[in-house]
């Protein structure tokens, strides 16, 4: 009764345009009153300000900043570079550089809105001069910007793996092969609608020197992810330090390699990224006191038992899950869905053996997709910005990319080998 | 939509205070974490006393922070469904009931927030002593700098009714 009760409240505030971080305290603070549980309001806001205490939340800040740095820059226009030289040549060679792109930049910023907007405001205009449908590739750059939060470093499986006390380099290493998967099928729709429409049959050349010289110029963006990944990896930091590594690194290579970032714009970006950061860590508290009251009350018993009413299967279990997120992506994004969700779906999750590095995969994939997805895309909006076509008219060229994305999405789901692998590899 | 063009002098003058706070912290630290790292790498020792420094500037940035987001309208919402669902009358009964309820949840955190730190100040942190009160006064503080630019907010969408209140949302800034 209280689950139903809380998940009424939190959709009515939120679908009446109740910021996110109120509604959610609204939702925790609300039963207390009504079913007259008789916790007291202090314990419940101490738990806000513990929910943003611990030491390891300075990652989210500081990757935030790195982001940013990198973004700003013309670290996106060298990434395109490479990736036409890489990907040129094939059908809807086009469409793939900007998935490629995509990928590798993702791999930079952890971002999907980042990577969405510097890739798009690039590759949208080109794609559309070479023959491309406009809404296609606007539809295809909000579509590969979401692989930026499921390739590593991404920022949801950072905080999923904060709250729900999942090693972050196993999350870091699962969602290696996602996100080549949901590269892989997106170009493959490329290569079908550069071959079918002939808009782009191929046939471009790169000469040798081309590709190691665009390579040269992006190695030193390029050599951010290794830097935190392979510390994080090795044991020589911790995934705090690994992003003030990238914080730092970044600063050299924006500012002394590339010169494209002045140190007079530090301030700026360090009060754009900490404004940003506070928006996220103050919805985070705010699931705290949620999660706390959640299980007080033993809701992820309940939900347990109601699952099990229907079937005792971990598969659906995770179809549930699939179900849930895609919806709640439709309206909300990444992280506010999965620390809405992770205090109910993680001990549920263990308690039909599922693993919750799995787990946090399979989240952070579902709401990838709801962030392409109308009516509430955040990437679709940049795209639709960028582009100047309506979000709907983009979303109904977009049939393909949904397609191949539900396919990821049950190759991810339902074969744990797909995430897992990385980390049994590597543990 | 950011207000602070809109704001008078004061508010302004507050509003950069908090932007210049931010950055300074955020600053402080970027250098803070990057040389205890840098530390414990190469030199083989760390500085204990910086966990806690760290501590206190996440948790001052993060509600202060929240107060900056405030003057920028820039917490996230999903404004979509009442765009498209209610007129433009409508949209403006709920935005003045759904402010209303906000400023009473942030005058019951400011309240609760003073006595938990109240009654904290007298625990000291390990390292530097430092009163642990002085932490936890981060969230009330933050939320009465909220709550300032919270009701100009509100009493400017109360004098402008041809803007819909939808549309001063923007949720943008914080995606990821």
């Amino acid at each position: 009764m209280i689950l139903l009760f809380l998940v009424a409240v939190f959709l009515t505030t939120v679908f009446l345009g109740v910021p996110l971080v109120w509604a959610i305290l609204i939702t925790a603070v609300l039963p207390i009153f009504v079913f007259d549980l008789g916790y007291p309001l202090q314990a419940l806001f101490l738990n806000f300000i513990g929910g943003v205490e611990p030491n390891h939340f300075l990652a989210i800040p500081l990757f935030i900043v790195a982001g940013e740095m990198m973004s700003r820059g013309g670290v996106g226009l060298r990434i395109i570079g490479f990736a036409r030289a890489a990907f040129g040549f094939m059908a809807g060679g086009l469409g793939m550089v900007v998935v490629g792109a995509s990928m590798i930049f993702g791999g930079i910023s952890g971002s999907a809105i980042a990577d969405s907007a510097a890739i798009g405001s690039v590759m949208i205009k080109n794609m559309s001069r070479e023959g491309y449908n406009t809404a296609f590739a606007a539809g295809l750059v909000a579509a590969a910007g979401t692989i930026g939060i499921i390739i590593p470093p991404s920022i949801p499986m950072l905080i999923y793996g904060f709250v729900g006390n999942v090693s972050v380099a196993d999350l870091f290493l699962a969602g290696m092969i996602p996100g080549i998967v949901f590269g892989t099928l997106f170009m493959a729709v490329c290569y079908y609608v550069g071959k079918s429409t002939n808009c782009d049959p191929g046939g471009r050349t790169t000469t040798f020197k081309e590709l190691t010289s665009s390579f040269i110029g992006t190695a030193p963006a390029l050599f951010m992810p290794v830097l935190i990944l392979g510390g994080i990896f090795t044991g020589w930091v911790t995934p705090t330090e690994s992003a003030a590594l990238a914080v730092v690194y970044g600063l050299f290579v924006t500012t002394v390699v590339y010169r494209d970032f002045k140190l007079r714009d530090l301030p700026r970006l360090l009060i754009d990224s900490f404004v940003t950061s506070a928006v996220v860590m103050v919805v985070i508290g705010a699931t705290t006191v949620l999660g706390w009251l959640i299980t007080l009350e033993q809701m992820p018993q309940i939900l347990v038992s109601f699952v099990q009413d229907f079937s005792s299967s971990p598969w659906m279990f995770l179809l549930l899950v699939n179900i849930v997120l895609l919806i709640l992506g439709l309206v909300l994004d990444p992280v506010p869905a999965i620390l809405l969700t992770a205090p109910l779906f993680l001990p549920t999750a263990q308690a039909f053996g599922v693993d919750p590095v799995h787990l946090g995969v399979i989240m952070t994939c579902n709401v990838a997709v709801g962030l392409f997805t109308p009516p509430v895309g955040a990437t679709l909006y940049v795209a639709s910005r960028i582009s100047g076509v309506g979000v709907l008219s983009i979303a109904r060229k977009m049939a393909l990319l949904y397609g191949a994305a539900i396919v990821a999405l049950i190759a991810v789901t339902y074969i744990p080998a797909v995430s897992m692998s990385m980390v049994h590899l590597f543990r | 939509m950011d207000y602070r063009d809109r704001y008078p002098a004061v508010l302004r003058w507050l509003s950069h205070l908090v932007d210049f706070c931010l950055a300074l912290g955020g600053f402080a630290i970027i250098i803070l974490v990057f040389c205890n790292a840098s530390l414990r790498g190469f030199a083989g020792f760390d500085l204990a006393w910086s966990l806690e420094v760290t501590s206190f500037l996440l948790l001052w940035s993060t509600f202060i922070g929240c107060a900056a987001a405030a003057a920028r309208g820039a917490h996230m919402r999903v404004t979509e469904i009442v765009e498209n669902l209610f007129p433009v009358a409508g949209q403006r009964v709920l935005a003045i009931a759904i402010d209303l309820i906000i400023a009473t949840l942030l005058i019951c955190l400011i309240y609760q927030g003073y006595k938990i730190s109240v009654h904290t100040w007298a625990q000291k942190t390990t390292v530097l002593y430092w009163p642990v009160g002085l932490l936890y006064a981060s969230m009330p503080t933050g939320m009465a700098l909220t709550l300032i630019f919270h009701l100009y907010n509100m009493a400017f969408d109360f004098r402008n009714p041809v803007v819909p209140h939808a549309a001063h949302s923007d949720g943008g800034e914080a995606s990821l």
